[in-house]
C-alpha cells in the first residue's frame, strides 16, 4: 500500500514534459540521436578551437591536393589541398545552422498562420490563409526553393530564408488541425466566458495544448530542411565558395569522381548522420509525445 | 462522380492563377532581369530602350503580367525570353524523359517497398521488420543526390554496367530511377508497413482465417486491400513530385528532363520558362491528385458514396508518412 502510494506520487511528482522526457529515455534510436545532435551541436560552435578557418578551412596548400586518406589526412585533401576532416568539421556549422534558422522561421510564420485558420475557421481569416497555403503548398518544394532562392541571390541567409518559407505550408496546416480539436473542447469555453482576450486565448490557452504534434513536425522536418539546403548549395544556389558547406563540397566531388570518390564519400556521409539524428529524435519523440501512436 | 471530377478541375484554375502570379513576380522583380542578361558592356542607350520596349520593360510589371495571362487564357503559354522558342514546346520535349523517371522510380519502389512493408508487418518486432525499419530509415536520411553519386561510382565508372549520365535508351534509365525510388521507398516502406499493422489486427481476419482462407490468401487479398489506401496516397504524391522533376537526380546524371529546363533558366530570369513549366508542373500535380482520389472509390468502393455528396476536399484518408 505504501509502496503503491509512493509510485503513484512520484507520477504525480511528473510534469508532462517530465514524462515525456522520461519515456524519450528508453527509446535507444532516441537517445542516441540525440547524442549525434549534441555532438555536432558542439563541434559546430567550437569549430574555430578544432580547426584553423584561414589555414585549414579556407587555405590553399596546391602541392598536397587530392591526397587519398592517410594518416596526416584522415579523409584526404581535395583538389585544392584542403583537408576534407578539416572542412566537414566546420560545415557543420552552415548545415546545424541553416536546417535550425530555416525551421525556426517556417515555425513561427506557420504556427501564427495556422492558429489563426484554426481559431477563427469557417470565416475569411481561414478561407484567405488556407487558400494561399494551398497555392504555396501546390509547387513544388524543392523547384519554390530554387526559385526564390535565385530571386534572392545565393547566399547563406537567402538560403535559410527559401528553405524556411517553402515549410511554412506544412506547419500552418499542422498547427491548424491541432488547434480546431483543442478549440472545440470546454476550457477554453470558459477561457471566454471569464472574458479573456482572443489573442490572449489563442496564445496561453490553445498553442500550449497543440505542442505535441508541432514538435514532432520540427524535428522531422530540420532533418529535411539540411536535405534541402545541401541540395540547393550543390546546384550551386547556397552558400557561396570557399565556405565548407557540406552540399557544395559535394558538388566539387562530382567532378572528382573518377578516381577520388572519397572526395565524394565523405560530405554525403556528414549530411546523413546529421539527418539519419534528427529523423531518429523526431521518431522517437512522436512515440514518446503519443504513446496510443506506438505499436 | 462526374460533378466532383468538374468540379476538382475548376478548383485548379484559382490554384494556377495564385501559382502563377506568384512565381511571375518572384522572378521578375528579382534583381538583374532579362535586359541586364541581354545587353552587352558597351549597348548604347538607345539599344537598352528598345530591348526595354521589345520585353515591355519599359512598362510596370502589372502590364507584362496581364499581358502573359493574356496569352495563358488563349492557351499560349509565350516564348523564351533566351531562346524566343515556344515554352509549350520547350517543355513538352522534355517531358517524355522525366515521365521515364518518374515512372521508373515509382516502379522500383512498389516492387520493393511493398512486400518489405508487408513481411515487417506480418512479422512485427522480428529480424526481419527491424532490418527493413533500419534500411528505411536510412533510405530517408540519405540525400538522394549523394546515392546518385555513390551509383555512378560503383555501376559506371568501377563496374560499367550502365552510363554515368545522359538519355541513352533503358540502361541509362536504371540508375536515375533507383536513386529516385530509393527515397520513395523508405516512405512506403514506413507507410505500408503502418498501415499493414493496423488492419492485421481487425475481426474480420480473423474470421477470414477461421473460416479456413489459408494466411497467404489473407494478408495478400483482405488485408493488404483495406491496407491500401494510405499506400496509393503515397505512390500517388510521390509520381507527382516525380512528374514535377527530380532536379537533384537530373542534374547528377545530366538528363535532359523538366527539372533541369527550370534549373538552367531560373538563373538566366526567363521569366515565361520558369512561369511556364511550374504551372504546367502544379497542373500535372493536381490532377495526379485527382486521379489518386478517384482510385480510392475502385480499391474501397465504401468511398465512392462521399464523391457523389456536396464536398470538393480530397477525401481525408492521408495517414501521417512515416
Amino acid at each position: 500500500m505504501a509502496r503503491q502510494q509512493l509510485v503513484s506520487r512520484q507520477y504525480m511528482k511528473r510534469s508532462r514534459a517530465g514524462e515525456v522526457w522520461h519515456r524519450l529515455k528508453k527509446n535507444k534510436g532516441a537517445m542516441i540521436g540525440l547524442a549525434i545532435i549534441v555532438m555536432l551541436a558542439l563541434v559546430a560552435i567550437f569549430a574555430d578551437l578544432l580547426v584553423d578557418y584561414e589555414k585549414d578551412v579556407i587555405g590553399m596548400t596546391l602541392k598536397d591536393r587530392l591526397q587519398h586518406p592517410s594518416k596526416a589526412h584522415i579523409m584526404g585533401t581535395d583538389d585544392l589541398g584542403r583537408d576534407i576532416f578539416a572542412r566537414l568539421l566546420y560545415g557543420s556549422r552552415f548545415s546545424l545552422s541553416v536546417g535550425v534558422v530555416a525551421v525556426a522561421i517556417a515555425v513561427v510564420a506557420g504556427v501564427i498562420l495556422g492558429a489563426f485558420a484554426g481559431y477563427y475557421s469557417g470565416g475569411i481569416v481561414e478561407d484567405i490563409i488556407m487558400r494561399f497555403t494551398d497555392i504555396f503548398a501546390a509547387v513544388p518544394n524543392m523547384l519554390m526553393a530554387i526559385v526564390i532562392v535565385s530571386a534572392l541571390g545565393a547566399n547563406t541567409m537567402n538560403l535559410m530564408i527559401s528553405v524556411g518559407v517553402t515549410s511554412i505550408p506544412q506547419f500552418v496546416r499542422t498547427t491548424r488541425a491541432a488547434v480546431l480539436t483543442v478549440t472545440g473542447q470546454e476550457y477554453i469555453e470558459s477561457a471566454r466566458a471569464i472574458g479573456e482576450s482572443e489573442t490572449k486565448i489563442i496564445f496561453k490557452h490553445i498553442l500550449p495544448n497543440c505542442l505535441s504534434p508541432i514538435i514532432v513536425r520540427v524535428t522531422l522536418r530540420v532533418s529535411s530542411a539540411i536535405i534541402s539546403a545541401s541540395s540547393l548549395s550543390f546546384l550551386g544556389l547556397g552558400v557561396p565558395a570557399p565556405n565548407p558547406e557540406w552540399g557544395s563540397m559535394l558538388s566539387t566531388g562530382r567532378a572528382y569522381l573518377r578516381g577520388y570518390s572519397y572526395m565524394t564519400l565523405f560530405p554525403g556521409l556528414a549530411i546523413m548522420l546529421t539527418v539519419l539524428a534528427f529523423n531518429m529524435v523526431g521518431d522517437g519523440l512522436r512515440d514518446a509525445l503519443d504513446p496510443k501512436l506506438k505499436k | 462522380m462526374h460533378r466532383y471530377i468538374i468540379k476538382r478541375i475548376l478548383l485548379l484554375i484559382p490554384v494556377i492563377i495564385g501559382v502563377s502570379f506568384m512565381i511571375y513576380f518572384i522572378m521578375d522583380l528579382a534583381p538583374g532581369n532579362i535586359i541586364t542578361q541581354l545587353v552587352g558592356e558597351d549597348a548604347t542607350e538607345e539599344q537598352i530602350e528598345a530591348l526595354k520596349h521589345e520585353y515591355g520593360y519599359d512598362r510596370s510589371v502589372f502590364y507584362r503580367y496581364g499581358k502573359y495571362m493574356l496569352g495563358l487564357l488563349h492557351g499560349d503559354l509565350g516564348n523564351s525570353y533566351i531562346t524566343k522558342k515556344p515554352v509549350w514546346d520547350m517543355y513538352i520535349t522534355r517531358l517524355p524523359k522525366t515521365l521515364w523517371l518518374a515512372l521508373g522510380a515509382s516502379v522500383v519502389a512498389i516492387l520493393l517497398s511493398i512486400p518489405l512493408g508487408i513481411a515487417s508487418a506480418v512479422r512485427s518486432g522480428s529480424l526481419i521488420d527491424n532490418s527493413c525499419m533500419v534500411l528505411a530509415l536510412l533510405g530517408l536520411s540519405m540525400p538522394n543526390f549523394w546515392l546518385g553519386l555513390l551509383l555512378i561510382i560503383e555501376f559506371s565508372l568501377n563496374l560499367g554496367w550502365f552510363p554515368s549520365g545522359g538519355y541513352s535508351g533503358f540502361t541509362s534509365v536504371i540508375l536515375p530511377a533507383i536513386t529516385i525510388g530509393t527515397g520513395h521507398m523508405a516512405v512506403m516502406t514506413r507507410t505500408t508497413r503502418s498501415s499493414m499493422i493496423d488492419v492485421i489486427r481487425q475481426d474480420y481476419l480473423r474470421t477470414a482465417r477461421a473460416k479456413g482462407v489459408s494466411e497467404n490468401k489473407v494478408i495478400t487479398k483482405h488485408a493488404f486491400r483495406n491496407a491500401f489506401i494510405p499506400i496509393l496516397t503515397i505512390i500517388g504524391d510521390q509520381l507527382a513530385i516525380g512528374i514535377g522533376g527530380a532536379v537533384l537526380t537530373e542534374t547528377v546524371f545530366a538528363w535532359p528532363g523538366v527539372g533541369r529546363l527550370i534549373i538552367d533558366y531560373v538563373h538566366q530570369r526567363d521569366v515565361p520558362v520558369v512561369t511556364g513549366a511550374i504551372i504546367i508542373t502544379t497542373l500535372i500535380t493536381g490532377i495526379v491528385h485527382l486521379v489518386v482520389d478517384l482510385l480510392y472509390a475502385v480499391v474501397d468502393p465504401r468511398i465512392k458514396g462521399k464523391y457523389s455528396r456536396k464536398g470538393t476536399k480530397r477525401i481525408k484518408v492521408r495517414k501521417e508518412a512515416a
